[in-house]
């Protein structure tokens, strides 16, 4: 878990940037180089108090240190084993509120490293994975002594990482943050500003840390300048913090009127077929003996919850950014572990991009789960999206490690009727039969139910090997 | 930023009082000095790395106003406190 099949031994394609340290991989364990040229960060790091004060309140991944050789032994100091991240998840994957949650732990982590002498020397978004169902912090290497005038180095990247996105979302659209997907180093302040133009109101914070931001950086592109030269005591780095901090909190986005945020509230089922239905849904994860799970269309997580409720790690995509923003703020308030929701479009799921096409893994790179489960959610590839359904089967096949749990929504059901309502029905290969068909080639059909009050069958599959 | 300063002075027609706070300003933020060169990976970007020395006069009036604030209220606690017992 949390690398994916695209990951071989090695040094993994995202960690070459920092000089410091990167991270391998090594008979299925992950490791992190720390590199002598950040030794003595690395100490202070830990004399300081600062790792203890991070890692003890759960914002630092927490890490020992392994007695293993070095990927490069010439340039190694020590080798470090972090704790794994569950499933790892890109900032264009967050709803709004996860990015903020992302942003507001940056800048407390910065905080904190200044009273304990000490500085982030990036600050990209990239750098915070969530786990346990809080934002957690996990490059160990970010950090880097103090020194007293000079200014913060990684403002820049955190306005384009984290202010830029969120405001986007808040103020324009909340889709926007899929930029990242084509910016990789954050959104560029001039185009962030172009696109907030009359959207800023009387957010000062806005205004300064993006609009007249991106006019500076226009201005001093060409100038030489000697930095050497430009202080900034800590008083003003603090409220630089606290200034960023504020704009933050004041940006905000309402999840209401998208198309699937209140699916549950306008089902096919009655509230006992519901519970049922549930239930069917347990006693297919107890018999799949479910260790991982992804619930693909998840939605709200009215279904996620049911591995969850077992201890079983559930990822929870969907496409609708206010379903997966409802989802995610029920869980923090209800404090839910085992759950990390995501916004994947299933039919343009996330890419792999960056450096040669290994920096971020793509979606299908990062399975396959141990059980997939589609719950009301085939009808939408096939009808919906013109997806034959051999290619579903195939897609399933690719992503499902041991166990599929899927449901087969007919054409008499309510919700396919209202598809075909306003188009031509060019799917005569939709019925229960050919999806039998086209499964069987991948997987073998444990058990199939009806579910009560509807025309729908739950099917428990187990992966052909 | 800088533009802002230098156009507030010529509409005023600055005092001596201004101008010597202008000269602070400028002080303060070009101060000469041999400091130690960033020691970053990333490249933090000369205009951001001068405007974010220049966005700390906006940040540092808010941010003292908010400690100045805090403290005040702790104080005023304190001291009800202390006189209720």
């Amino acid at each position: 878990m949390g690398i994916g099949n695209e990951m071989r031994s090695g040094q993994i394609g995202a960690s070459f940037r920092d000089p410091s340290g990167f991270v391998f991989v090594r008979d299925g364990g992950l490791y992190r180089q720390v590199n002598i040229s950040y030794q003595q960060n690395y100490d202070l790091l830990f004399s300081s108090g600062l790792y203890d004060a991070l890692a003890g309140n759960g914002l630092l991944v927490p890490h020992c240190e392994v007695d293993i050789p070095p990927e490069y032994p010439d340039t190694a100091y020590k080798i470090i084993e972090p704790q794994r991240v569950p499933f790892i998840s890109y900032p264009y994957e967050w709803c709004f509120s996860q990015f903020k949650d992302a942003a507001l732990l940056t800048l407390s982590i910065q905080r904190l490293a200044l009273d304990h002498g000490m500085t982030l020397k990036d600050a990209t978004a990239y750098n915070v994975e969530f786990m346990y169902g809080r934002p957690v912090f996990i490059d160990t290497l970010s950090f880097e002594k103090y020194v007293e005038n000079v200014p913060w180095t990684a403002y820049r990247q955190f306005c384009q990482h984290f202010l830029a996105p969120l405001a986007l979302m808040s103020k324009c659209d909340i889709n926007l943050s899929i930029l990242l997907r084509r910016y990789i180093d954050g959104i560029p302040l001039d185009l962030a500003n172009h696109l907030l133009k009359g959207r800023m109101g009387l957010n000062l914070g806005l205004r300064a840390h993006i609009g007249w931001h991106a006019k500076a950086q226009k201005k001093y592109e060409s100038t030489p300048v000697d930095k050497s030269r430009v202080r900034m005591s800590k008083f003003a780095l603090m409220a630089l913090i606290d200034g960023l901090e504020s704009t933050i909190r004041r940006l905000t986005w309402d999840p209401c009127d998208t198309e699937w945020g209140d699916y549950y509230e306008d089902t096919n089922y009655s509230q006992d077929a519901q519970l049922e239905k549930k239930e069917l849904v347990a006693r297919f994860v107890d018999k799949a003996k479910s260790k991982f799970v992804w619930d693909l269309g998840a939605n709200t997580g009215y279904f996620s919850k049911v591995p969850a409720e077992k201890g079983i790690f559930t990822v929870a995509f969907d496409v609708d950014p206010a379903a997966v923003e409802k989802h995610y703020r029920e869980n923090r308030s209800s404090d839910e572990q085992f759950i990390l929701p995501l916004i994947v479009d299933l039919t343009n799921p996330s890419p792999a991009i960056g450096w040669a096409h290994s920096e971020r893994t793509s979606f299908m790179g990062r399975g396959p789960a141990d059980t997939v489960m589609a719950l009301a959610l085939i009808h939408h590839l096939a009808i919906s999206n013109n997806l034959p359904l051999a290619r579903i089967a195939d897609f399933f096949a690719q992503i499902c490690g041991e166990s599929l749990i899927i449901e087969f929504v007919p054409k008499e059901d309510s919700q396919v009727r209202r598809l075909l309502a306003t188009r031509e029905d060019i799917f005569p290969a939709y019925t229960r039969e050919c999806f039998e068909k086209e499964f069987e080639p991948y997987f073998v059909i444990d058990e199939a139910a009806s579910i009560r009050d509807s025309h729908r069958t739950l099917y428990l599959m187990t992966r052909r090997k | 930023m800088i533009s802002v300063l230098k156009s507030s002075v010529k509409c005023r027609k600055p005092s001596r009082g201004s101008v010597a706070l202008s000269v602070l300003i400028f002080a303060v933020f070009f101060e000469f000095g041999i400091l130690a060169p960033a020691n970053a990976y990333i490249d933090p970007g000369t205009g951001s790395y001068m405007f974010s020395v220049a966005i700390t006069v906006l940040c540092g009036l808010g941010y003292a106003l908010k400690t100045w604030w805090h403290s005040l209220a702790k104080a005023v606690s304190n001291l009800l406190h202390g006189n209720r017992k």
